[in-house]
Order: structure tokens, then sequence, then C-alpha cells
């Protein structure tokens, strides 16, 4: 591995940035050695080469004034800088930069939860807070408080809600849940966003917009400022909970399933982010593929079969939950099982029914905000698996999912992968999460995987459907399929960051947005 | 200073003034970054993994010593699916008493856990 120093900087400009770095951080926080420190910085599941994505270096700051100092001198050097949190959204690229060359600035060290407010059900933390951090804090404390963890736990709670991450409780759209702001602008000015630009403000954290225009939302999935801290809502412990799984039985349910779902979200009759999980995703948190087919291509309907059989599941398999004292959750769950157990074949369970069986296990345990990491044995599937998620929204209808469903299936299929995939529900909308498992030796296999993934986002634009997190890869391309009005968005979006960030240092290419100087090495 | 105040951050807040004084805690790291993948049990998706290989041993905490050099390396640079752990996460001393801690034998390792408790 060797350096890669960012474009349009030379050596003697780099040293001058690390010197700086070091003294802002100390020496044993800047990181530079190419056979130790800096591997991990890497795109670990790449399909493509690393060094598409190699960082020339890495800087870690324990507190806001450091990185205001870092965010300064690398204005002074022209140092494009990658902020990440705890870097482990390894779907989507995980720490590495999406221009080679660029500084980490990696948030990690900065891990302290500044309040836990009891009263007003909410939390204030760093970005280097994973899930598991917080949920050990809430239960040394004895909380009454639960937190949303995305799956698997060790995704930052910051980083994963300005990445627009989703949970699986009833705040599990967690930038709804968000709260009061920091953010290091590219000038190293520090800003409190709405109700906290308030000197003295009683309210940062309990009321989203303040006045004038909300901001807040232009620091997500963006690289307009470093943000530093933020407030997040949690859900006080309800009086009950009673998770369920409705399992069916033929591929073709899944469109009564979502039209019979829909209505019950829509009058929050199911609260939290319920789920319809394809029967591989189930299969492939608990077993290994050659245990029931040893060939390559898709696996074979027999060999699903079997599969349903052992493991207890449907082709499809809703999970939801229900929260409250008990003749609430009783009367929804009336509901409930009127409309979705009435399609012939289903079947619903409950926790007694299903003791031991990990699918289950996981799925009760984050719906009850608890964080853990089965879901990474999705990687358990093949040998040496490494996944990139393929991610677009779709409505709430049957039509939509089956259409979704059979765009995504066909190609992987045809492709040689197996579909594994679930779709989230939320207010008015389906994440549809689908997890393209590669072999990590095979170069051939990641070289299809990653053509895969292209035409996937550009047979999904043709359909009128986007994506809502991608990648490092396909930044540029998923960006570009949001060209309405000659691109008017994207035009936009380009003014801000040359506004904004007018030396262009802050997270280059981060989700198709370049600075003007860097605006070539996109698509 | 390095170690000692990322350790402090790495363990949180409840636990910060008491190990701000203290060398490494090699079982406390493990607990604090390993557990959750390498625990006892097929959830966890490290000892799936290590089963293929080690039916009889699967999750860490039950395996044979483990070579100091060797446990540096993988976590440094990650195995297959184990994604590595960045400097930031774990410091080369913690990495050192880590290492320490997988290098001793199951037997030691339940001593450990027992006196702890």
């Amino acid at each position: 591995m060797e350096r890669i120093l960012p474009p349009q900087v030379n050596g003697e400009a780099f040293r001058g940035f690390v010197a700086e770095a070091q003294k802002a951080v100390g020496r044993d926080y800047v990181y530079l050695d190419l056979e130790w420190e800096l591997p991990a910085y890497n795109d670990e599941y790449a399909t493509l080469p690393k060094a598409l994505h190699q960082p020339s270096a890495a800087v870690a700051p324990a507190n806001v004034a450091q990185v205001q100092a870092v965010v300064r001198a690398a204005g002074r050097y022209g140092i494009p800088l990658w902020p990440i949190s705890t870097g482990k959204n390894f779907a989507y690229g995980g720490p590495a930069p999406r221009l080679a060359g660029a500084v980490v600035l990696d948030l990690k060290r900065m891990n302290r939860i500044l309040e836990v407010n009891e009263k007003h059900a909410y939390a204030v933390v760093e970005p280097g807070v994973s899930y598991m951090d917080m949920y050990r804090h809430l239960q040394s404390i004895g909380s009454k408080l639960w937190i949303d963890p995305a799956a698997p736990g060790w995704g930052g709670m910051l980083g994963n809600l300005v990445d627009h991450g989703a949970g699986y409780t009833p705040y599990g759209d967690h930038l709804l849940m968000q709260c009061g702001m920091e953010v290091v602008l590219a000038d190293g000015t520090i800003a409190h966003t709405a109700m906290g630009a308030l000197p003295g403000s009683r309210t940062t954290h309990l009321y989203k917009y303040g006045l004038g225009p909300w901001a807040d939302g232009l620091f997500t999935q963006s690289n307009f400022g470093v943000v530093t801290r933020i407030g997040i809502w949690l859900m006080p412990e309800p009086p009950g909970y009673t998770p369920f799984m409705i399992t069916y039985e033929r591929e073709e349910d899944l469109y009564e399933v979502t039209e019979r779902v829909r209505p019950l979200k829509l009058n929050n009759i199911i609260p939290n982010a319920a789920t319809t999980v394809e029967m591989l995703w189930e299969a492939a948190v608990q077993k290994q593929r050659r245990h029931y087919h040893t060939g390559k291509g898709p696996l074979p309907e027999s060999a699903r079969k079997k599969l349903r059989a052992d493991l207890q599941i449907g082709v499809w398999n809703f999970y939801g939950a229900v929260y409250g004292p008990a003749p609430i959750m009783e009367n929804n769950l009336e509901i409930i099982r009127d409309s979705l157990t009435s399609i012939p074949g289903a079947k619903i369970y409950f926790d007694d029914d299903r003791k031991g069986d990990i699918g289950w296990e996981y799925r009760r345990q984050l719906m009850r905000g608890i964080p853990n990491m089965t879901e990474y044995n999705q990687m358990n599937w093949i040998p040496n698996g490494g996944h990139m998620d393929f991610s677009p929204i779709s409505p709430v209808t049957g039509e939509d999912a089956m259409r979704q469903y059979s765009l995504i299936r066909d190609r992987v299929n045809r492709a040689g992968f197996d579909y594994i995939g679930e779709m989230l529900v939320g207010w008015r909308d389906m994440h549809h999460i689908f997890a393209l498992v590669y072999d990590l030796q095979d170069e051939a296999e990641k070289r299809r995987a990653n053509q895969l993934f292209g035409e996937l986002i550009d047979a999904a634009a043709a359909e009128g459907y986007g994506e809502y997190r991608t990648h490092l890869d396909f930044m540029d391309k998923i960006a570009g399929t949001y060209n309405w009005n000659d691109a008017a968005q994207q035009r936009q979006r380009e003014r801000l960051k040359d506004a904004l960030d007018p030396s262009g240092i802050l997270g280059p290419g981060k989700m198709g947005i370049w600075p003007q100087r860097l605006r070539k090495e996109g698509v | 200073m390095k170690t000692l105040l990322s350790l402090a951050v790495g363990l949180g807040l409840g636990t910060l003034s008491s190990t701000l004084l203290a060398e490494p805690d090699g079982r406390a790291l493990f607990e604090q970054y390993c557990t959750v993948c390498h625990d006892r049990g097929m959830e966890y998706p490290g000892t799936a993994r290590l089963a293929d290989r080690w039916p009889q041993q699967p999750s860490l905490l039950d395996r044979e010593p483990l070579e100091p050099d060797y446990v540096r390396r993988i976590v440094r640079h990650g195995l297959n699916m184990m994604p590595p752990f960045r400097p930031s996460e774990i410091s080369a001393r913690e990495l050192d008493a880590l290492a320490r801690y997988l290098s001793t034998s199951a037997a030691q390792k339940n001593k450990i856990e027992d006196k702890e408790k």
C-alpha cells in the first residue's frame, strides 16, 4: 500500500497540514502508518480496487476545538477532509473517503454522552457514541428510555442519523427524532441550529425548527459542515411490548400484505417501523448457503423449500409490534390479526412460539430498542462474504412492492446472486433494502456485483424509483438520477457548496456534491 | 497519556475516573469491542463464522491461546468478513493488552471472569 495524496495537493502542502494537525490533536492521533494504521480506513468490502477510496492520512480530534483547528488547517493547505463518526457503515463504504487521498476526519474519540434527559426524553451525543455505548449507559443509570438502534448495533447514533438511517421501534425514522445540532463550518465557525441559536436557549432539544429556514437537514448526507453534537429524542419505556411475526407462504402474497399494512401504518395501529422480510434474509442471519446448495447461481426452489421448513418461515415474513397498556395492545392486535392473518396460509407467532430462534430473537430485540450484531451474520451466508446495500424507496402499495421486488430479483438472479431483501414500512414509504452479498475473494464476482448495482440504479430510475442512501462508488450515479429540470436540485446544492465551503475541503463527492475545484472528479 | 485517555474514552462515561489511572484491561477491552461478535452462541457473527473451523470452541472465550502478533494483525487488517479496527477505536497499547488477554488459555480467561464476578 503506497500513500495517495489528494488531487491538487503536493507533498509540501500535505506535510504542512500534517504538522498543523499534529499540533492540534497531538502526534499520536494523526495516523500516517501505511502498514498498521491506515488499512483500517479502507473500504473493507470494496468491489473495485481499494485504492479508489484510500485516504492519505486520518486525524482523530478529541473535542470540537480540535475539529475547528483541523478544519482551519485543511483550509489553509487545501486538504480535503472526509468526516466519519464510528465508521461502521460497511454496506456503504465504511470509514473510507469518496475521494482517494482525502484525509479522514475520524470523530470516534469524541464519544461523550453529554446529556440524558429523562423528563423530556432525549439525549445529546457526540459522533463517537455507538448504539451499544448508549444502551449500556442507559442500563447503567437505570434509565427508562429506549434507543432506536440500527442493525447492526455497533453503528453510531449521530452518524446513522445524519446519513438518514432507520431503525425498528416507533422512533425508526431517525432524522424525524433529531432535535438540535452543533456544526463546525468550513471556516471553523461553530453554529448551533434552530432553537440552539438563541443564547441560553431552554428548548434546544425540544422544538426542532427555531425561527426561519430549518437548516439541520442541510447537514445530513451532505458536505456543508461537520456535525459535532446532536440531540436525539428517545422513546419512553411503554407499559407493555408485544412483538409478533406473521409468515406467508407464497411469493405473490407480498402484494396483499403490503396493501393491508398500509392502513395499519397510516392509522398507527402498528406504530413501529414494521418490516416485510424475504426468506433468504431470514436464512442468511442463521444458516450458511452451502448447507443447502453447493452450486453457483440463485438458490433453487428445492433448497428454498427445505430452508422454509427447517426455519419455520414463509416466503415473506412480517415483523411488527404493539406497545402500551395491555388493553390498547390487545385492541390493536385484534385489528392486526383480523387484517394480516386472513391471507390464506398466514401464521402468526409470538415470543413464546419462537424461543431459541435466532432470526426472531434479534428482531424482537431491535423492535424493543436493544442493539445487537446478529444481522451481520448475513456475511456468513457465503464464505468470505461482503455486502453493499441497494436501497430504493417505494410507495406502500402492493403493485409497487411487487414491481420493485421483481425488478431487483430478476436482475440479481440473472447475475448469479441471491435476492436477500426486506421492506421496512415507514410513515408513507417503504425502504426496500436489498443486501447484495458477494465473495470477497472472488474478483470476478466482485466486478459482477459492481456492474449489477449500476444496472439496478438505472432500472429503478426508469420506473420512477430513487435510492435514499448509497455506497461511495455510486454516489455520483445516483445523484445523477435526481436530475429533473436540468438537474435544478443538484445545481442548487453546488451553489450552496460553493458558498459554504469555497475552499472545497469538506467531504468532496459526498452524495455527488463536489466543490468547484474538483467538480470534474464526479461523473 | 495517549493510552490512558483513549481507554477512558473507549469505556464510556461511567468508568472515566476509575480508568484514567489504570493500565489497559484486556478483558474489559474484549467485552467492549469483541463480545458483540465473539460471545458464545450462533447469533454472534464471529462465533458463527469460526464454528466452521473450530466447532468445539467457536467463541473466542473458549478458544485456545492466540499468538499476540496474530491478534494484532487481525484487529488492524481484518480477516474475511471481519472488518479491521482503527487506532482511534483501539489504541496500540490497548491492542497489546487485548492481545495478551487472548493469548491466555480458556481456563485462564474463565478464571479471570470468575474473579471479576
